[in-house]
């Protein structure tokens, strides 16, 4: 003890102003660089979203701490005088104590502000970020039903923001759980709590300034595909946020046509096909439109199979077999087949042979007759504003011939 | 209703998605894509296929029992063999290791027949005929470079004539 005693420094005024020194010296250095880690490691996102939510509480809390020990440090443990310069620590037993407890505050203190200033910034990982949020995201709905709008508003910020593949796909991830837990059977879902969730992926994805690739794409189709599951299953395809899960999924699956692989685009179709006639529509128009025929041709199978489904009563379904439900009523699967067939057939000769196997080999679904087909197919895209589309089904007949005999030789629209 | 495949195979949207132009021009058939066998046995439990082509090299996918065979056989495709492996678990459940759980009560039993079975691999005839013919599936293709636009669409017009009413049937 007396060893440690004769060691420490007597607390003169020269070594208060010393240590007061060094402890600035520290403070900076606790705080600056966890603060300069965070500007420069941390994506603006993240920071955003990070100062946004309780972060920035624990931060202000570091900075209060040190505060408080300079405030101690000068005030309680103020420097000795003996009007001489001071006397050995050793000498005096509670000049003693004062130097033990300034070395104590002068270690401790700014250990402490830089070891809680790194965990704070090892707590701004992203996936950590993002974690948290699904974490208050879930506890809001357990407790009230509903999920919050401020932690949805994180979450889709940082999902926008996040460079594409493995930061959106975090979020996608998040989107889908949560989705799930909100959906299933025992959680008294009612078809409307998910709406700005589901519509949060479009925002996710097609953000201009970080759009997702084609990883993310699947991803997303993966996570709608199984909303509409849960939704057909729970007999809510009527819901608003079937609606959601629907536009959603069409204008992913037109962005995918137009500006994603073709093997995203065809999974879209795929996809696609188990819920919605007008979806299939839009993409194969959108893929004609951009000359990829191989979609295109892909949406065309995939909308007359569903057809069949529709338009076939009872189908060849076994009585128990499970069907995701589309929402279609006959009318408009039968108006987009239409509709899509028209297509084909103004877009060359190749596309019109094929729109004209098609009206060969679908014969029974043109119902009572092909021309009142035309005609309701061309009510209700002329009806929907998709002029386009009803101007050529308007000249489907002088293609198919006065006498109703498909040639494909002949000229289109 | 329009007719029902299964086609599983992981590279069936990428660099053998050509194989699809004829399916999709004949009109006929709504093909269904699985990219790989845990996908694939997925499928074949939710709807009914009137033919079901597979690859004999695929990848486990998202369940644990496919994984741990895939693992077992050093993370290779070729030596794991799913495709057959899936084959004989739903075919001759008795020799397989794998439990693929319940059959859904829908899926009659007569629709699990190696009639309705086709195998698209890069495998030689001399490497899996055997293997094939003890499980009873005769429609088989060998995938090479020069594999035509055609065959998958022949495959499946094959399996349609050995099962219809009135086919060749086994």
């Amino acid at each position: 003890m007396s060893q440690i005693q004769g060691w420490l420094p007597f607390l003169s005024e020269q070594w208060a102003t010393t240590y007061l020194q060094i402890l600035f010296g520290l403070m900076v250095f606790a705080l600056g660089i966890p603060a300069l880690a965070f500007e420069l490691i941390v994506q603006e996102d993240v920071r955003h979203v990070v100062q946004r939510r309780w972060h920035l509480k624990v931060w202000l809390a570091l900075v209060f701490m040190l505060f408080i020990s300079s405030i101690l440090f000068v005030w309680l443990l103020h420097p000795l005088q003996d009007g001489k310069g001071g006397m050995p620590a050793g000498e005096d037993p509670w000049a003693w104590k004062m130097s033990v407890a300034a070395a104590v505050l002068l270690t401790l203190v700014p250990s402490l502000t830089f070891a809680g200033g790194w965990m704070l910034f090892d707590r701004c990982r992203r996936v950590k970020v993002v974690g948290s949020v699904a974490k208050s995201l879930a506890q809001s709905y357990d407790s009230r039903r509903m999920l919050d709008e401020s932690d949805l508003e994180d979450l889709l910020y940082l999902g926008t923001h996040g460079k594409a593949g493995r930061q959106k796909n975090m979020v996608l991830d998040v989107i889908g759980e949560t989705a799930a837990k909100v959906q299933q059977p025992e959680a008294d879902y009612n078809g409307s709590e998910l709406e700005d969730l589901i519509r949060g992926i479009e925002a996710v994805l097609r953000y201009e300034n970080q759009r997702g690739n084609d990883e993310n794409f699947t991803r997303a189709v993966a996570i709608l595909k199984n909303i509409w599951f849960r939704l057909s299953t729970n007999n809510h395809t009527y819901s608003s946020d079937a609606t959601a899960t629907l536009d959603t999924l069409k204008v992913l699956g037109i962005f995918a046509v137009k500006h994603r692989s073709e093997p995203t685009a065809l999974i879209y179709v795929e996809e696609a096909a188990v819920c919605d006639s007008d979806i299939l529509f839009e993409m194969g128009v959108a893929a004609l439109q951009a000359r990829h025929f191989f979609i295109a041709s892909a949406a065309l199978v995939k909308l007359e199979s569903l057809a069949s489904q529709i338009l076939e009563e009872g189908g060849a379904l076994e009585a128990d077999e499970p069907r995701v439900q589309a929402r279609d009523s006959p009318l408009e699967v039968k108006s987009n087949l239409v509709g899509l067939l028209a297509h084909f057939s103004a877009a060359g000769v190749s596309a019109r042979r094929r729109a004209l196997l098609s009206f060969e080999t679908n014969a029974e679904y043109f119902t009572p007759t092909r021309v009142t087909a035309f005609n309701e197919a061309f009510e209700y895209h002329y009806n929907m504003g998709r002029f386009e589309t009803s101007d050529k089904v308007f000249a489907l007949p002088k293609l198919l011939g006065d006498d109703g005999v498909p040639d494909w030789r002949a000229g289109g629209a | 209703m329009k007719t029902k495949f299964l086609w599983i195979e992981d590279n069936a949207n990428t660099n053998l998605s050509y194989l699809m132009m004829p399916i999709y021009n004949s009109g006929k058939y709504d093909p269904i894509i699985a990219l790989s066998v845990a996908d694939g046995l997925h499928r074949l439990w939710q709807t009914e296929f009137a033919a079901v082509v597979l690859d004999i090299r695929l990848p486990p996918g998202n369940d644990p029992q496919w994984t741990k065979l895939y693992n077992l056989s050093g993370h290779n495709r070729g030596a794991a063999q799913l495709g057959l492996a899936l084959l004989i678990a739903l075919l001759r459940p008795q020799e397989s290791e794998i439990d693929l759980g319940n059959r859904p009560a829908w899926l009659k039993p007569d629709k699990i027949k190696p009639e309705r079975f086709g195998v698209l691999s890069v495998e030689s005839e001399f490497e899996v005929t055997n293997k094939l013919e003890e499980l009873g599936i005769t429609v088989r293709h060998e995938k090479t470079a020069h594999t035509t636009p055609g065959t998958l669409l022949d495959m499946v017009n094959q399996i349609m004539q050995k099962t219809k009413p009135g086919g060749v049937l086994r």
